[in-house]
């Protein structure tokens, strides 16, 4: 089985969310739906162009074939979200990803989409005589969404006390960060409403941004009074970029609504 | 301190002016307990001000409340011009 070789993002190297998510279903509807034995052909499935139709994509499990603007095959994937894995190729890939076959599996188990995705490469390769470039040994860039580490947040002093005052510390930070949101709490633990909705519309434009807990006072002592004073604003959370402050919560979320937070963070 | 979303309204109508042209909401969203609430205000001040500066002059005229406050959400800050045309 020369197939093995291949490399199979979403199984080999797929988060491990999705990965449980798959045996879960896996071991309730086990044997319900067994691997089809007639997959539908790579070649009749229709092509969608993208990204026009991005949003009319399956949200179910499937095989998915992704296409370039020469509507040559670049990457054979499967997927819990068929939908969700695309968008993410559209995001990091767009210059690769103009067109999508899909067969979408409603009650897809681990085997019949591994199955199922066999098929296409299988027939992609007798048809092309090639492996698709993406899923070549090796390549990895059609995997890299996989589990990033979330960066730690910044700490203002080592946890020891220190004779530089808060203020000085907070500027430096301010004036070197391209993008840093203080708020309430870490990256993943966000301890309030408005700093979690601050870092849900910087994670949508993917910005690269750092994090500032106000709330942890071994490392940041006096911030959470120290950064009000700073800006002149009486809220936290605080959004800086260029080392100028844009807003907190309800300015930055107005801002994303009207495409001004958009222009911003492209002008980075 | 007791705070209203009343007193808090008639504060900012008296600042920004509101009383001929524009309007000023406060809604007390902490069931009653006086420290959260939603703000929407219509007013002429605001010409010539970008969004952050409108903010900021809000939170200046509620400057002794704001202690007091646990969340004070600016919904709206908008010119009359603006205000028809939404």
């Amino acid at each position: 089985m020369q197939l093995q070789a291949y490399s199979n993002s979403s199984l080999a190297a797929g988060a491990p969310l999705q990965r449980r998510a798959l045996a879960g279903r896996m071991s309730v509807r086990a044997r319900a739906a067994a691997p089809s034995t007639s997959t539908p052909p790579l070649s009749q499935a229709p092509l969608i162009k993208l990204p026009e139709g991005a949003k009319d994509l399956p949200k179910n499990p499937g095989v998915y074939a992704v296409y370039d603007g020469n509507t040559t095959l670049q990457y054979i994937g499967l997927s819990r979200r068929v939908d969700a894995s695309i968008a993410n190729h559209l995001a990091e890939l767009p210059e690769l990803t103009n067109g999508v076959k899909v067969l979408a599996m409603t009650h897809a188990t681990r085997e019949s989409l591994t199955e199922a995705w066999k098929h296409w490469v299988e027939e992609a390769v007798n048809a092309t005589g090639t492996i698709p470039p993406g899923n070549a040994p090796g390549e990895k860039k059609w995997q890299s969404r996989t589990v990033k580490p979330p960066r730690p947040e910044i700490r203002l002093t080592a946890g020891k006390g220190t004779n530089t005052p808060i203020e000085d510390l907070l500027d430096k930070v301010v004036k070197d960060c391209k993008v840093v949101a203080f708020i309430k709490g870490t990256r993943t633990q966000p301890q309030c409403g408005f700093s979690h909705k601050m870092l849900t519309i910087l994670n949508n434009h993917r910005t690269d941004y750092e994090v500032v807990n106000v709330l942890d006072e071994v490392h940041n002592p006096g911030l959470r009074d120290a950064i009000k004073n700073y800006s002149q604003w009486p809220t936290i959370p605080q959004l800086y970029m260029k080392g100028e402050f844009i807003g907190g919560s309800d300015i930055v979320g107005e801002m994303e609504e009207n495409g001004e937070m958009k222009k911003l963070v492209e002008q980075l | 301190m007791t705070l209203t979303a009343e007193g808090l309204k008639a504060k900012l109508e008296e600042a920004l002016k509101t009383r001929e042209q524009g309007s000023v909401e406060v809604l007390d969203i902490s069931s009653g307990c006086g420290t959260s609430f939603e703000v929407k205000v219509v007013s002429p001040e605001f010409e010539g001000k970008n969004l952050l500066a409108r903010h900021r002059l809000i939170n200046d005229i509620l400057k002794n409340e704001m202690p007091h406050i646990h969340a004070l959400s600016i919904k709206q800050a908008q010119t009359p011009a603006q205000a028809q045309g939404s």
